[in-house]
């Protein structure tokens, strides 16, 4: 190699270096002032929010007054997650009791929200499962949104009225005895309202209880097991030991 | 008095006449304040921070965001313990109202916006993580190895020059001291690579050594290339050398001096990246291959030790490129005005001049660690010796000839900083500087415009070609053994 093919080397080294660098000042420029190259596409999510196109699949939302227990939406599901119970009113109007949507099946393929007739039955753009955060209001909230007749816990006629109008107000609008009384309602409900409902029913408390059954039922049988096989054994030694003795 | 110099007596005095204080009291004021602050109360702290400098860089750079992590998560553990039999809502709304108040919330706001809670998010998770040691690994040497490379980081910084007369010590042969000190972060990083009983580590404590090792020959040319320039060993001397009076106080410098100077700068800081294990030259560690290198079994705070060491490593080769090339201390526009100043305002004007010299040079090491792609170690070695140490070796002849020419045209005695030095100083001069800038930098420009023209780069070695291309000889199969005649 020449020297001046040393030298080339070094100063091809050098450009290189500027150019890169050159580069990574351009970026770190944009990004800081949020403008051009480099500007950085993260968005701060629990504080900001994505804006979500028209027609999203998000969760679905049944309107319970529109309702008319048609089981269509049950029909066109193809994977079964939706199940229903209703009962008749005094003016012997169906009305829904109970209607779940088991969330760890739904794929969100909307075909549901086209067999309903009565368009009750759509897709919002929520995408949050959290029935912890209730700052989330559109996860939270959910909980409430439905109708306190759904569920299977008795309440009083004054608790639906009063349950069904918090249900449409904002976060900020609750005093601190409306909060106290939804934490109460929630309280009471308990795993029932959480799991199993529309909208959260990731594991439901039957499937927990069969779990815990089967697993009851795997213990006993396997200490009955244990306890024969040491009859049994104590049992032997018995009748070995008087031979023993006598021999 | 305070056995540490004039300046901490000076110091000392100034307290004790200014608080009331007894003298011998004021001895230990001046002792701490000279010792333990430039140590401890700088080094120490810039070094846990430049973590969170690091990664805000490294998302800047790469399109992210960096660090976004607020302290609002600690106000809700605090109000959760302290309010724990209330319900959830009654505590959220108690945040809210916090996050509300006036200078709380603001100063909680400015740090969710500048993402400056992972700064304590990372010293707590250092602090809580268990400090494990592998089964047989040599107990005594990975313990001793970790105060090794931190003393390597932080024995250093008692010959810094932090302002005129602030230091802890001003030997006489400092930047020996300085090379002799250092040396201990290669033998600390060996022992945890060897102490380990780990692979990996092994390897990236080898890989790390033989790079500082071959590093170390164009720093200690540079080093002493500054070294015969300014005729002392002293960093103090160092930084004296390069006063001038006048408002234009930076073309005293030494950058500024002759391009061959500037040579030399480029010369020490690449090669102060490789010293200090950094990127590009970070091959001590490489997830890839030896995952951590040779800290690959240590966790937690000494984990975090050899991490502070790094950055205080870093800082002082920035700091050392400021004293022999950017006039230490000094002031870029009007030294002599600074001089005037009572002590401790002098003191504490050049500290910070002095500290945003370091911290600016650390923050440019942080911009090339996100630029470039970290070297092959035989492009490291490569770099080393067929690059970094001729042109070391020639800017130091350089330097010898110019300064010889230059004792003849120009007077050797100077006064810096109001005393004369110690040591004959040569100084160019704008006649002088301008000649050799213009010599000097036209036969560069020229030997540029040739080697563009006529110069060829050497090829790459058929080896690393094969091996990056998958062809050549080295990796294919032996060709398979003729099969046995059968016989009948």
């Amino acid at each position: 190699m020449s020297f001046l093919g040393w030298v080339r080397e070094i100063v091809d080294g050098l450009e290189s270096f500027v150019v890169g660098m050159r580069m990574t000042a351009r970026y770190m420029a944009g990004n800081a002032t949020d403008t051009g190259l480099g500007n950085a596409p993260t968005i701060d999510y629990p504080k900001v929010k994505v804006e979500l196109p028209d027609g999203y699949r998000g969760h679905l939302f049944n309107d319970v007054d529109k309702c008319t227990l048609c089981r269509m939406c049950q029909r066109a599901c193809p994977i079964d997650c939706i199940s229903m119970e209703g009962e008749q009113n005094e003016n012997n109007k169906f009305h829904i009791s109970r209607y779940d949507i088991d969330l760890s099946k739904c794929i969100y393929c909307g075909l549901c929200t086209n067999a309903c007739p009565t368009d009750s039955l759509r897709m919002t753009k929520g995408y949050e499962l959290d029935p912890a955060n209730t700052e989330n209001q559109r996860g939270g909230r959910y909980l409430y949104r439905m109708r306190a007749d759904q569920t299977r816990r008795k309440m009083t006629t004054a608790d639906v009225a009063r349950l069904n109008t918090l249900t449409r107000l904002k976060d900020d609008q609750l005093s601190d005895d409306d909060r106290a009384f939804l934490a109460e309602v929630e309280d009471r409900k308990g795993g029932q309202f959480l799991f199993g409902r529309f909208g959260m029913g990731w594991y439901t408390p039957d499937e927990k209880m069969r779990v815990e059954q089967i697993r009851t039922e795997k213990k006993r049988l396997k200490d009955a097991e244990t306890a024969a096989k040491a009859a049994a054994e104590k049992a032997a030694a018995e009748a070995a030991a008087p031979s023993g003795e006598s021999a | 008095m305070t056995s540490f110099g004039p300046a901490s007596d000076r110091f000392a005095l100034w307290i004790a006449s200014t608080t009331g204080l007894s003298e011998s009291v004021a001895a230990w004021v001046a002792i701490a304040a000279f010792v333990c602050l430039p140590t401890l109360g700088l080094v120490f702290p810039i070094a846990g921070v430049a973590q969170y400098f690091e990664r805000k860089i490294a998302g800047l750079a790469q399109r992210r965001k960096g660090p976004m992590v607020g302290a609002e998560g600690v106000v809700r553990l605090v109000i959760d313990l302290l309010f724990f039999w209330k319900p959830r809502w009654q505590r959220q709304a108690l945040l809210r109202k916090v996050e509300s108040l006036p200078v709380l919330g603001a100063i909680l706001r400015q740090v969710r916006q500048w993402g400056l809670g992972s700064i304590a998010a990372d010293g707590v998770k250092m602090f809580l993580k268990e400090d494990m040691i592998p089964s047989g690994a040599d107990r005594y040497l990975f313990h001793g190895s970790t105060y090794m490379v931190m003393l390597g980081g932080f024995l250093a910084w008692v010959v810094f020059p932090f302002s005129q007369g602030f230091h802890v010590a001003d030997y006489p042969v400092g930047a020996l001291f300085l090379g002799a000190v250092t040396g201990l972060v290669a033998v600390g990083i060996l022992k945890a690579g060897w102490s380990s009983n780990n692979k990996w580590s092994h390897f990236g404590g080898i890989r790390a050594v033989a790079m500082i090792v071959s590093y170390e020959t164009p720093i200690a040319l540079c080093i002493g290339a500054v070294v015969m320039w300014s005729g002392t060993m002293s960093l103090q001397g160092i930084v004296s050398a390069q006063y001038q009076e006048g408002w234009l106080s930076f073309l005293g410098w030494n950058l500024f001096q002759t391009p061959l100077m500037l040579l030399l700068a480029v010369v020490y800081y690449i090669a102060g990246l490789a010293e200090c294990n950094r990127a590009p030259f970070d091959l001590s560690e490489g997830e890839s291959e030896i995952v951590g290198g040779f800290h690959t079994e240590y966790s937690g705070l000494r984990w975090g030790l050899f991490f502070i060491a790094e950055y205080a490593d870093m800082m002082l080769v920035g700091g050392l490129f400021a004293v022999m090339f950017l006039g230490g201390y000094q002031s870029p526009i009007g030294e002599q005005w600074i001089v005037s100043l009572p002590q401790p305002w002098e003191a504490l004007i050049h500290s910070a001049i002095m500290t945003a010299k370091f911290v600016l040079s650390v923050g440019f090491m942080m911009w090339i660690r996100w630029t470039l792609p970290r070297f092959r170690i035989d492009q490291v070695m490569k770099l080393a010796w067929t690059k970094l140490v001729p042109l070391a070796l020639f800017a130091l002849f350089g330097l010898a000839l110019t300064q010889l020419l230059a004792a003849g045209v120009h007077g050797t005695e100077r006064i810096a900083h109001g005393q004369v030095l110690s040591a004959p100083v040569v100084r160019l001069g704008w006649v002088g500087s301008g000649i050799s800038w213009l010599v000097l930098g036209g036969i560069a420009l020229v030997l540029v415009a040739l080697a563009k023209r006529y110069g060829e780069p050497r090829p790459m070695d058929a080896q690393v070609s094969d091996a990056l291309t998958g062809s050549g000889t080295w990796n294919r199969k032996a060709p398979a053994a003729p099969a046995p005649e059968v016989r009948s």
